[in-house]
């Protein structure tokens, strides 16, 4: 690979975009391991709310958790566009359940703006910045914080 | 993939570096025991031989990777004991106290080492010292280091010229009558000096004793080490990652072997069924002997302990004698590590506050000297470990009122002998009228409780006031798989672990009296509380008319569990629920059920514990 080819990707950032609701997001591609169609989820009791429950994923103990719930939003029913995404946060496989997955995206960093301070209704500690299409707007989703954050809160209220 | 992967990126030169810190905490344990046991037994040669090559390995594989404090330190020890093989030292307590302290000396320059911080070398220095101090001041006896540094004496058997007798009987110069008879009227070569008069008879029997004694060590050495031949070819090291993973591995297995079973059962296509049944055993078979692979025997840990009884009786004036069985109970390679501090915590209440002092036990008709049993046996599929003492045992009185004045329990409760014995293991209690430098702070016996229960085992105590204390650990053999009980609640699947199920009886609805809030039932003439764990769980829908009453048994206390069906055993392999689910009250993980759905494994204890608290 030579010189300048390594620099277009780097400036590129290869995502995986998602809808709730109206609203599109985007992963960075790496942190995803594998997306799945919805799966029967064991719940677990006492879990914090947050927390759908669990998944077997060929023989993985998985935790889920409902980005919709998460940004409360109003839950509504799975259907066949229905999807769970893999992901790696903190050396831990955790499911994010979303409406539909849409596909990947590359788009160059340069588009990326650093998140406004309010954005509507949901802590914009979780996004990274907000990509520019030619005809919408992208949410670029930091999952690392949104699950440390949780992850704090639990513990804190178990103290 | 990321997590199936092994470290490698060790170079090889840091890999060969760990492996030497491995040998070397291996040697070290050897070190420790052979000189605990020449403690006991002074004169055996082959003990002072093992300590001897002990230094020495330690050395020439210290120097080999780059450990050069050490190799030097245990030049000095080594040398002092090639001494001692030579019988110019004799074995003495003073000597044993500063090898055993030379020991913890090697240790700390090895720690030093592995996180690059500066060694105190005074310590050294002073062990040393201690260690010329006894050593005769005279040039140590033939000097090896030119050739091997100090190698231990392997006397060479060299291709012998025959003798001339020999030589004239292949000749046929002489008949071997002739030549016996020729031989038996010769002198010793002692003998002809004596009669000399060039060396006293004495000095020709000692120099004849230190022969025998060379030749002696010559022998055991050379059957040791036929016997750390075989050893050596009979295993290998394999890291503890790769078995994890290995057992990983397996445990999914059984679970698609599983899964394969009930598909084929239903299939009614015998050779698809027959199959199964093979993978079946296969799989069972696979699973018992990796299992088996993480199986440790304890004595390791137990030999750890010789000193620490020793050390600790010697520095509170106390004769104790540690008596341990049951070395080759084989645990889980887990449980066997993370079972040594709640022990230690054990051993130090025994020798602390069990134990009296030779004065006060002879007072008391007792022999001056205390015991410590430490045993582990196999009871079932559990392994107990029991810490008994014959010191001055646990008085139940005392240990109430001293619940009282904590506000550990009212002053009128009525409890039980054994219930009062366990409130020993409450938080923030001490019975100890004194704080010592080793124990009495009032944290111990509740974070034993807490290890032990984390490894999934019990822990009970009995104790006669007089006549000494037993604390029995009770574990399960592995951590990885438990026999459970599987039942159903609403519709989701539950496992109990089946060791702590006593019983299982139907409970008709009327039976209970749920309006009166009292969840009692009236068992064959004793009565047991119970609790749904519908309600623990909550869990929706209405239970159905008759439902189960599970007796479990969880501290020393009887309690139901009620649910919607039992389902049967279940062979389970035990998943963790990862970090977002942890300490969750009253479950210990999941595992995943023959047709791919999961199944969540209750923790009792921990479940009755969370109903107890608001209800009290």
């Amino acid at each position: 690979m030579d010189e300048t080819q390594k620099k277009q990707d780097a400036e590129l950032m290869q995502l995986v975009t998602f809808s709730i609701g109206d609203e599109e997001f985007g992963v960075d591609i790496l942190k995803v391991q594998e997306i799945i169609r919805m799966m029967e989820i064991t719940r677990v009791p006492r879990a914090p709310d947050f927390v759908e429950g669990v998944i077997n994923l060929r023989g993985k103990v998985i935790p889920i958790i409902d980005l919709r719930k998460r940004f409360g939003l109003v839950s509504r029913g799975h259907d066949k566009h229905t999807r769970i995404i893999v992901i790696e946060i903190n050396a831990m496989i955790v499911g994010f359940v979303v409406d539909s997955v849409s596909e990947v995206l590359r788009i160059p960093s340069s588009t990326v703006e650093p998140p406004p301070p309010v954005v509507s209704g949901m802590e914009s500690e979780y996004i990274s910045g907000v990509g520019k299409l030619e005809d919408r707007l992208l949410i670029l989703l930091d999952l690392d914080r949104l699950l440390s954050h949780e992850e704090r809160e639990t513990l804190l209220s178990q103290l | 993939m990321g997590e199936g992967g092994l470290n490698v990126a060790m170079s090889h030169d840091e890999m060969h570096r760990a492996a030497f810190l491995e040998e070397a905490a291996e040697l070290l344990g050897e070190l420790e025991e052979a000189l605990l046991e020449l403690e006991s037994r002074p004169q055996d040669a082959d003990l002072v031989n093992r300590v001897f090559r002990a230094m020495h390995t330690l050395k020439g594989s210290g120097a080999m990777f780059g450990f050069e404090d050490v190799a030097a330190f245990a030049h000095e020890v080594e040398t002092v004991f090639d001494k001692v093989r030579c019988g110019l030292i004799t074995v003495g307590k003073e000597l044993l106290d500063l090898n055993l302290a030379a020991r913890d000396h090697v240790k700390h320059l090895l720690e030093c080492a592995r996180q690059g911080t500066p060694p105190d070398t005074d310590k050294g220095d002073a062990i040393l010292a201690g260690l010329a101090r006894i050593s005769p001041p005279k040039a140590p006896p033939p000097e090896r280091e030119g050739a091997g540094a100090g190698l231990p004496e392997i006397p060479a058997i060299p291709e012998e010229p025959k003798k001339l007798g020999e030589i004239l009987l292949e000749k046929g110069d002489l008949d071997p009558q002739a030549l016996s008879a020729a031989l038996a009227g010769q002198k010793r070569l002692g003998q002809v000096l004596v009669e000399a008069g060039l060396v006293a008879s004495e000095k020709v029997e000692a120099a004849l004793a230190e022969q025998t004694l060379a030749r002696e060590l010559r022998d055991a050495r050379e059957q040791k080490d036929k016997g750390e031949q075989k050893q050596g070819e009979a295993s290998i090291r394999v890291a503890a990652e790769k078995l994890d993973w290995l057992v990983n591995l397996v445990g999914e297995l059984v679970i698609v072997q599983s899964q394969i079973s009930q598909i084929g059962a239903g299939s009614g296509n015998a050779a698809f069924v027959s199959l199964a049944e093979q993978l079946e055993r296969l799989s069972g078979e696979l699973r018992d002997s990796t299992l088996g692979i993480r199986m440790l025997p304890i004595g390791a840990t137990f030999n750890k302990f010789r000193r620490l009884v020793r050390d600790l009786s010697a520095e509170l004036g106390k004769e104790i004698e540690l008596v341990t069985r049951g070395e080759e109970t084989e645990l889980d390679k887990t449980v066997i590590e993370r079972i040594s501090d709640p022990l230690v915590h054990l051993l130090r209440n025994a020798i602390d506050h069990g134990v009296e002092t030779p004065a006060e036990r002879l007072a008391l008709g007792k022999d001056a000297k205390g015991t410590i049993e430490l045993t582990a046996e196999h009871e079932g599929s559990e392994v107990v470990i029991r810490v008994k003492d014959d010191g001055a045992g646990i008085d139940p009185a005392k240990v109430r009122a001293k619940a009282v004045e904590r506000g550990l329990i009212a002053q009128h409760d009525g409890l039980s002998r054994n219930e009062i014995l366990g409130l020993i293991f409450a938080p923030g209690f001490s019975t100890a009228d004194k704080v010592s430098s080793v124990s009495g702070r009032g944290v111990g016996m509740d974070v034993v409780k807490r290890a032990i229960e984390a490894l999934r085992g019990q822990v009970e105590i009995d104790s006669a006031p007089g006549q000494g204390s037993v604390v029995a650990i009770r574990l399960p053999l592995t951590l990885a798989i438990i026999d459970g009980l599987q039942v159903l609640a609403g519709d989701e699947y539950y496992v109990l672990p089946l060791s702590l199920v006593e019983e299982c009886v139907e409970l008709a609805r009327d039976a209970g009296d749920a309006e009166s809030g009292k969840q009692i039932v009236n068992l064959r003439g004793k009565i047991v509380s119970y609790v749904r764990l519908r309600d623990c769980f909550a869990i929706p829908g209405e239970p159905p008319a008759i439902e189960q009453l599970i007796v479990v048994s969880s501290e020393g206390r009887r309690v139901g569990l009620v649910v919607d069906h039992v389902i049967g055993e279940h062979q389970t392999v035990i998943k963790s629920l990862g970090p977002l689910y942890r300490d969750l009250p009253g479950l210990a993980g999941a595992t995943v059920r023959g047709d791919g759905r999961m199944a969540l494994i209750v923790d009792i204890s921990g479940l009755l514990k969370s109903v107890d608290r608001p209800g009290s």
